[in-house]
């Protein structure tokens, strides 16, 4: 329900570096320490860092091998999801007592529409503290807060003071606030699209703004309108707390076009990596896995298969998109971007009954199979 | 060309072959068939999408000028349907296909025959000889347990072993696998195909459907790994192998069996057919407990019920409970005669069953584990 003439109070919450610091709460020896957590392999993907990690330039979705070559004394950690969904539970939790607006966006992160509140407070930056407070008593884990009158401002305020910190975005400083932001660090817009708009001279929010809708539609297309609400504060999307997640997806447009499979297989692997941790995270699984191509001429397909069982291991999971990339070779046009989805999810794969057993054919990467789970 | 085709006689090869033609495709000549009428060689009407292609031959055609002509396939059906005449002539002018019934006439766009892609006839003189019964049971009894869907390719495709004396045919989705084997002679000593020769789905069917009697003599040959030619009374099925290298599907048989329960197809398949209506898409297994002089089948369902079924058996071994998806049992039952003996051979709840008939027909099939 969308009350234009009411403001909006929202909240971001966003756990600190959230798998790297459930890690070193439960392993004291990890503390202070640069900590990954991923795999450490040949072809392993960080999926989470610790602070003292990304001060050495290890970011999550980094390779495991140049996360290495950034910072060599970097401890790798096997992720253990069933505790970070537990954490994640008690977090959201707390966010019930408060409202029962609550969008989760994954594990460690979550919008809360608290405009009316289960505590009558007047307050939502008090709520904000209060619930800081609340997460870090229960599970001993800091979150950080950004408190505003939409949820692209929420999202940016909560980035503001991280780690630990809250930041308010006041309806009266919002245009302002915007006005200096640079355009990187809008929701959406990308490397890409970040240095095409620096090549039209649009550095900022307030750059941004000056431009005209026309401008705007005609360089960006469908996302001109977008930019042109963001430009000005302006986010009319409401907090959704039933989203039912129907897929889950990650895509990628490269600074140069790709053109061998080779190298779009190496670009994959992160997408792939982002997709499987956080089927894993949320303890679902998918039967369908979607790949998509969009060419230098903007020309877009996609291509995907559906199994009978969901897909349970990250090699079965890999081995479908690759029979998926492989019969795109050799392109004609350069490849600009590339997507990975898995969807068909089932959150409680046949609730009430076991499961159906495999043959004990041969494995085979690409025939996905139960049972074999990736450790 | 020149012709007079028996309406009856074209429609029965029209039939056969246009279920290969394309509706759409980026050569457009193959949304067409071709005639070739010559009194020496007999007539013929082919069809292809080049993966799958089909020569059946045409009875009934008085030959005036031997030659060949383009068909396009959706006008050509229409007319042959709606017609009333016995006889239609089939011309080719230097412009036109015409097609002349006593009172309809048809001016058609013509085409050069010649850019029609060749159509692969049999020319193998070392083949092996099954009999047609033979060969669409092969096929019935496994064709259903392949797997289109596959991210193994070769899944969605039948295997075929071919042996100096007979042929088995292998079809396997991973969760079960239905094995034939018939008799069957070889002529002029074929040699072994090399790999794991796979006949894609499409082109079994088609070789089902032009199975019409079961007392005939088919020919049938593996070229070098790459094609299957069939050839039965009426027609040459030519078709590509499926790419990608079968599993070794040796391995899911059971070495040991503890329990074999005899029992017979019919009553079988009437009570997992009952048994199953008390099934959801979320619960979808029936418990089997097979015990002393009685086999018991139960299920049930959230919001739809349950059901219980009793079978008699002749059995008087140990009780073995083992739950299955129906479905999986019911595709083969079908395809089996309803008084035909089948042995469910059984280890337990976790381990494949196997079911066989004495007319060497293995269908295995993986249990759903109980976890309730």
């Amino acid at each position: 329900m969308v009350r234009p003439e009411r403001q909006q109070k929202i909240i971001h919450i966003d756990m600190d570096a959230f798998y790297a610091s459930v890690e070193q709460r439960d392993r004291p020896e990890l503390r202070g320490q640069p900590v990954a957590v991923g795999g450490s392999r040949e072809r392993g993907v960080v999926a989470a860092a610790s602070y003292e990690a990304r001060r050495f330039g290890v970011r999550s979705a980094m390779s495991s091998i140049s996360a290495k070559r950034k910072c060599p004394g970097l401890i790798f950690v096997k992720p253990r999801f069933d505790v970070y969904r537990s954490v994640s539970h008690q977090i959201r939790a707390i966010f019930a007592e408060y409202t029962p607006l609550v969008e989760p966006l994954s594990l460690d992160e979550a919008y809360l529409d608290v405009t009316e509140n289960l505590k009558a407070s007047p307050s939502a930056t008090a709520i904000a503290e209060e619930i800081r407070a609340r997460i870090r008593g229960e599970t001993g884990l800091t979150a950080s807060a950004g408190v505003s009158y939409n949820k692209f401002l929420a999202k940016i305020a909560s980035d503001e003071r991280k780690p630990d910190g809250l930041f308010v975005i006041t309806p009266k400083r919002g245009p302002a606030f915007v006005e200096g932001l640079p355009v990187g660090k809008f929701h959406g817009i990308g490397p890409v699209t970040r240095a095409k708009m620096e090549a039209l001279g649009i550095h900022t929010g307030g750059d941004l703004r000056a431009r005209s809708l026309a401008f705007l539609q005609e360089h960006f297309g469908k996302a001109g309108p977008y930019y042109y609400s963001l430009a000005r504060g302006v986010d009319e999307r409401p907090v959704r707390p039933d989203r039912v997640r129907k897929s889950i997806g990650a895509e990628t447009t490269f600074g140069a076009d790709l053109f061998t499979a080779e190298e779009a297989r190496a670009a994959l692997e992160p997408l792939i990596a982002k997709v499987w941790s956080c089927c894993e995270a949320s303890g679902v699984s998918g039967r369908t896995a979607t790949l998509k191509a969009k060419y230098s001429d903007f020309r877009q397909i996609t291509r995907s298969r559906t199994s009978d069982a969901p897909i349970t291991s990250r090699p079965a999971f890999e081995g479908l998109v690759s029979a998926l990339l492989e019969p795109l070779f050799p392109v004609g046009k350069g490849i600009r971007l590339l997507g990975v989805t898995l969807s068909s999810l089932d959150v409680d794969a046949e609730p009430h009954e076991g499961r159906q057993l495999r043959l004990p054919l041969e494995a085979d990467a690409a025939l996905p199979s139960r049972g074999d789970r990736e450790g | 060309m020149r012709a007079l085709c028996n309406r009856e006689g074209l429609l029965t090869a029209f039939n056969m072959v246009s279920g290969v033609v394309p509706t759409r495709s980026p050569k457009p000549i193959l949304q067409n068939v071709k005639l070739t009428v010559d009194d020496e060689e007999g007539s013929v009407l082919m069809g292809t999408d080049l993966e799958v292609g089909i020569r059946h031959r045409v009875l009934g055609v008085k030959v005036e000028a031997a030659g060949s002509a383009i068909l396009p396939t959706a006008k050509i059906g229409p007319i042959l349907r709606t017609s009333g005449d016995q006889d239609l002539l089939l011309e080719t002018t230097e412009e036109h296909l015409l097609v002349k019934g006593a009172r309809s006439s048809f001016k058609l766009p013509l085409e050069d025959p010649s850019l029609y892609p060749e159509v692969p006839d049999f020319a193998a003189d070392r083949y092996h000889v099954i009999l047609s019964g033979n060969l669409k049971k092969l096929i019935r009894r496994t064709v259903f347990a392949t797997d289109l869907e596959s991210a193994r390719y070769a899944l969605g495709g039948v295997l075929v072993e071919l042996r100096p004396d007979g042929v088995s045919m292998i079809g396997t989705d991973g969760r079960r696998l239905a094995k034939m084997s018939a008799e069957a002679q070889s002529e002029n000593d074929p040699p072994a195909p090399s790999g794991t020769p796979v006949i894609p789905v499409k082109a079994l069917k088609l070789i089902e459907r032009n199975l019409v009697d079961d007392d005939l003599l088919v020919h049938l040959t593996i070229q070098s790994g790459a094609a299957v030619l069939v050839r039965t009374e009426g027609a040459v099925i030519y078709s590509r192998l499926v790419e990608g290298r079968f599993p070794r599907y040796q391995d899911v048989f059971p070495t040991s069996v503890e329990t074999r329960v005899p029992m017979t197809v019919g009553p079988l398949r009437l009570a997992v057919e009952q048994a199953s209506i008390v099934t959801s898409d979320e619960s979808r297994g029936v418990d089997f407990q097979f015990g002393p002089g009685a086999l018991v089948l139960s299920s049930q369902a959230a919001d739809v019920g349950s059901a219980q079924v009793d079978l008699p058996l002749d059995y008087q071994g140990k009780p073995v409970d083992i739950t299955f998806d129906p479905r999986y049992l019911l595709d083969a039952l079908k395809t089996l005669d309803d008084d035909a003996e089948i042995t469910a051979e059984l280890i337990d709840a976790k381990n494949a069953a196997v079911f066989k008939t004495p007319d060497d027909y293995t269908y295995v099939v993986m249990p759903l584990t109980r976890e309730r």
